[in-house]
């Protein structure tokens, strides 16, 4: 016996013996934690009719004096219930025809709501059920989203095991008022033809529990003018966002109407390049923020360039099944703050497998959320999925855990062309344009021979023809694209195995590295192998790995270090000159795996932990793979454009050379005319090589420096001594204009 | 009819990519198997994993031990849903198209809101030619589901049209295309279907709503260009190729894509103010 009833039992023996009024007596006795309000097997009045009543049933006013009434379990077909319910007309067969709904209502008393903190709903339902308290839904299971009517069908069906479980909800006790109260029910069928309904429900007193975050702030959609706000609380509560250009001027206050535990709030009319502050929580409670550490910086205009920091994980969700995996990321991450110092990233690319095994909820906060607050309050997310996010969420239908936590752009919102999923989608930040494609479980198909049918109209899958229109509309100096499946790997999977990973790497490569190519994609992200590889600067190569040919599909085959074989250069010269890319697989976030790791594209191999950051900067892409002490393991670089151009290759990239196609990486330029002397047999500077010049050749002749002759702008090669060599040059030149220089000589005229 | 897929074809690529098949948890299959089979070690009696082991054998082309695992699964106490719904995806598998329908339809009435069912049934009804049928199960699953992708649309529109709905495919495209924003597929799919329909001006129509919003526009230009081109309509077409080349000559990114996007410019205007039919206009 409960405390409550206890309590009550005591008094109304105390009130009958005193010749008091009994009924009055148990209203004097306030309620305690633990005590039950309505327990399971009460007393229920149902409606079994098949009829629909009117939306008062819900409330404490309604006449059920007509229904029915009976103890709980109530309900059909399981032979385990204290009263039978009507299932319909084919009753007591039950086979068909059954009534979708059948309605319940409790009525209870509560004498002191200033001791009641909160409720505990436990509710027994086959199949599903909403849980109105005093007309205000408080709980609702296996029924779809929005308005429910008679006719609503539960969400799934249920059996097995799952028609005897309690699913337990918090109500808040505010809904609760002095005196009578009513739990009313309504139990839902999958089918018309399921043979059985469950129902039974108990309301408990509990403490109350403090208002806090289960999953902290974290950033989405941001764009230079809006971003998304959301939190996870433990309990459902009011939502407000505070935020401002000071940690202390928090002027601008967003709230939401209703209560919930999932929060999300939407900001707009930010001010673009600027730090935005912010707290989360609820009316009457911040929760997080009012620091420095809860602010996120919005990017400029679209094609505008600015330095920017991109980090990059992947495979990053062993946290959530072993303690290894924690210890591993979480080492990773502090490897990237220690790099990073106070240049933290601007935005933060995660290449799926965010939450293994199977991407649940409670995965996804153990392997994500819980990992890396002090990194997403901060900086906006742009998550793909891998694998593992698909043990429990679906694509087509953009559902599970994977879509609910996540809010990505599906309408352009963020840049590029709307894809109408969060599957895939694009978005711009500063001069970068970013492209996430899911490869685990929407459509790949693509058109036929899709290496050389590159993008015809209206064939291919839904994605692949997104992709398309969306590359084409995009004209970033950089195109970042990342998707969980590697194209190219040999370390714990093998992008030549067909039948690995069901053969989506085989069919990444061949279906979409062609439209990459097309379209000049500078870097591919992937993870799905637990290690790092990088690419050097390909293109075209689209087979198995045996099929590379350096000769074909190698543009750059150095090591794109500026330290090492130099920067991979894509100039503005030549009929396509954006045409190459750099892959890279970063998989190894909290796991490493190893694996052969000899790809013949790859140039650097490493089992190691680690995560990538990205630095762009103008027309300069520097890419450092970390590991877990902040250390750079490998370093490439991507430059673009006429201005890193170094024809000749001396150094001096072309826009500053005074010789272009002679290297001289001394730039001596005696007469200072802006031409080298490599590059200048107009001694007079009269703008041709000719005869007047020869005769200040022939003056300087046997000269040497310091010699009343010597004639400094003579001295070609800078031996000090004007002579044979000088001389030859010089004929070279002869009739000629000097130079060439700068771009004076990059279009028609003759240049020596 | 450059545009037009053949719609079966469309369908069974389609029915093939919307398949939900859960995703092994590791991607090799002995790694799954292996997985399960230790999970089955400690849970001898755990339907979901019998029935997970029964996909996995499914998937690998292993329909006898597909079979034997999902009855051990039933004999356990796989909800009848559940266990329908796979039998159905069995008979798939083997090509029994009649039992798979009856199956899944049987799986459908037990769970009326299954999706996965609910496109399954849709995918096996459209390999049966029952299009009308496929169509409806499509709506459903459009109607059930809180944010479908392009690609259910899609199906529902290739469906209508393999029957020869092609308004109400029309429709149901102007339906997405309200949901779900320009999506380049969706209005690709419309003007294909307008084009077969001799509406030249409509499908032009379906290409601008869906180039309207994009920041460069030379390669709808060009597709523009192309129809016109196709439809006798040489003095606009021209027009168009020579408004694409404009734009290509601003693009920041010379890819291979925009060369060879020149070249088809050029080309079709080379090909137009050559043509007898360009010099009489």
């Amino acid at each position: 016996m409960t405390g409550r009833l206890a309590g009550c039992v005591l008094a109304a023996w105390i009130g009958a013996a005193s010749g008091m009024f009994w009924l009055v007596a148990p209203h004097a006795s306030a309620e305690a934690i633990g005590d039950v309000l309505v327990s399971t097997g009460a007393s229920w009045k149902f409606l079994d009719d098949g009829s629909s009543p009117s939306a008062a049933w819900r409330a404490p006013g309604f006449d059920d004096s007509g229904w029915s009434q009976g103890p709980a379990q109530l309900g059909y077909g399981d032979g385990d219930e204290a009263t039978i319910v009507t299932c319909g007309p084919s009753a007591p067969t039950c086979t068909t025809g059954n009534f979708i709904t059948s309605y319940f209502r409790k009525s209870f008393p509560v004498v002191d709501l200033a001791s009641i903190p909160q409720l505990q709903l436990s509710l027994l339902r086959d199949d599903g059920a909403v849980v109105y308290l005093n007309g205000v839904e408080v709980a609702r299971s296996n029924l779809p989203a929005g308005a429910i009517g008679a006719a609503t069908l539960a969400s799934t069906a249920v059996g097995g095991a799952a028609e005897a479980s309690f699913f337990g909800f918090t109500v808040p006790a505010e809904l609760l008022v002095a005196g009578a109260n009513l739990l009313a029910v309504e139990i839902h069928q999958s089918a018309a033809n399921s043979s059985d309904i469950s129902f039974d429900a108990s309301l408990r007193v509990i403490a109350e529990t403090p208002l806090s975050l289960a999953r902290s702030p974290y950033l989405q959609n941001v764009t230079s003018t809006s971003a998304r706000l959301r939190w996870r609380t433990n309990v459902a509560s009011s939502t407000r966002v505070r935020w401002g250009l000071a940690p202390g001027s928090l002027s601008n206050t967003v709230d939401v109407p209703g209560t919930r535990s999932e929060h999300e709030v939407a900001l707009g009319g930010l001010p673009p390049e600027t730090r935005i502050y912010y707290t989360v929580g609820s009316i009457t409670q911040t929760l997080a923020g009012g620091d420095a550490a809860h602010a996120f910086a919005t990017p400029p205009a679209i094609g505008a360039r600015r330095p920017t920091r991109i980090w990059v994980i992947g495979d990053s969700g062993a946290c959530a099944t072993s303690a290894l995996g924690c210890t591993d990321a979480s080492a990773v991450r502090d490897g990237y703050l220690a790099f990073a110092g106070t240049q933290t990233a601007n935005l933060w690319l995660l290449l799926g497998d965010n939450a293994y095994n199977n991407g649940t909820d409670a995965e996804y906060t153990a392997g994500f959320f819980d990992v890396y607050p002090t990194v997403m309050r901060s900086t906006p997310l742009w998550p793909v999925p891998g694998n593992h996010e698909f043990g429990v969420s679906d694509s087509p239908t953009q559902s599970g855990p994977y879509y609910d936590s996540f809010t990505l752009p599906t309408a352009g919102e963020a840049g590029g062309v709307p894809s109408g999923s969060e599957a895939y989608y694009s978005f711009d930040w500063s001069n970068i344009h970013f492209i996430a494609l899911d490869s685990h479980d929407s459509d790949r198909s693509a058109p036929p021979s899709p290496t050389t049918n590159v993008c015809p109209a209206g064939l291919g899958g839904a994605m692949y023809q997104w992709l398309c229109a969306d590359l084409a509309a995009s004209d970033q100096d950089f195109i970042i694209a990342f998707w969980h499946h590697p194209p190219y790997t040999k370390g714990s999977h093998d992008s030549d195995n067909l039948i690995d990973s069901t053969g989506r790497m085989q069919e990444m490569r061949e279906r979409f590295l062609p439209v990459m190519d097309a379209y000049g994609v500078d870097l591919v992200l992937s993870g799905h192998s637990h290690s790092y590889e990088r690419s050097l600067l390909l293109h075209d190569h689209y087979g198995v790995s045996s099929s590379y040919n350096p000769v074909l599909h190698a543009i750059d085959a150095g090591d794109g270090d500026p330290g090492g074989d130099g920067a991979y250069l894509k100039s503005a010269l030549g009929p396509s000159p954006d045409s190459g890319g750099v892959y890279s697989v970063v998989g190894s976030s909290s796991i490493i795996s190893g694996g052969p790791l000899n790809h013949p594209v790859m140039r650097v191999n490493l089992n190691i932990l680690g995560s990538l950051v990205i630095d762009v900067d103008g027309r300069q892409l520097d890419a450092r793979f970390l590991g877990v002490t902040g250390n750079v393991l490998d370093h490439f670089q991507i430059l673009k454009g006429p201005e890193w151009i170094d024809q000749d290759g001396d150094g001096i990239q072309d826009p500053a050379d005074n010789c272009l196609l002679v290297s001289n990486f001394d730039q001596r330029d005696s007469d200072q005319d802006g031409y080298g002397n490599r590059c200048d047999a107009d001694y007079n500077d009269d703008g041709g090589v000719g005869i007047d010049d020869f005769a200040l050749l022939k003056v300087a002749f046997g000269a040497r420096a310091g010699d009343p002759a010597w004639n400094a702008e003579v001295d070609w090669d800078g031996n000090g001594a004007i002579g044979v060599a000088d001389y030859g040059r010089f004929r070279a030149a002869f009739g000629l204009p000097p130079g060439p220089s700068g771009l004076a000589c990059a279009g028609s005229a003759p240049c020596p | 009819m450059p545009f037009a897929i053949p719609p079966l074809l469309a369908l069974a690529c389609l029915a093939l990519a919307l398949s939900v098949t859960p995703a092994p948890a590791h991607e090799t299959f002995d790694e799954t198997l292996a997985q399960i089979d230790a999970a089955l070690n400690t849970a001898p009696s755990d339907t979901e994993l019998w029935r997970r082991r029964a996909r996995l054998q499914r998937d690998r082309g292993d329909l006898a031990s597909a079979k034997a695992d999902l009855a051990r699964a039933c004999t356990l106490g796989l909800a009848p849903a559940l266990a329908e719904r796979e039998r159905g995806l069995n008979a798939r598998s083997e090509h029994r198209l009649d039992a798979a329908e009856r199956h899944l339809q049987r799986a459908r009435e037990l769970a009326p809101r299954d999706v996965e069912t609910l496109v399954a049934h849709a995918e096996t009804l459209a390999e049966l030619g029952r299009f009308r049928a496929a169509a409806d199960s499509y709506a459903r699953v459009i109607e059930l589901t809180p944010h479908p992708g392009p690609e259910v649309f899609l199906a529902r529109v290739r469906a209508l049209a393999a029957g020869g709905g092609i308004s109400e495919a029309l429709r149901t495209l102007d339906e997405a295309q309200a949901r779900l924003g320009p999506v380049p597929a969706l209005a690709q799919e419309g003007v294909a279907l307008e084009l077969r329909a001799g509406r030249t001006d409509a499908a032009l129509a379906r290409l601008d709503l869906v180039s309207a919003p994009a920041r460069r526009r030379e390669s709808w230009r060009v597709q523009r260009a192309e129809i016109l081109e196709r439809s006798g309509r040489s003095e606009e077409a021209v027009l168009e190729y020579a408004a694409a080349l404009a734009e290509l000559s601003s693009t920041r990114r010379v890819t291979p894509a925009a060369t060879t996007l020149a070249m088809r410019a050029r080309e079709g205007i080379e090909r137009l103010t050559r043509s007898p039919e360009t010099s009489a206009q």
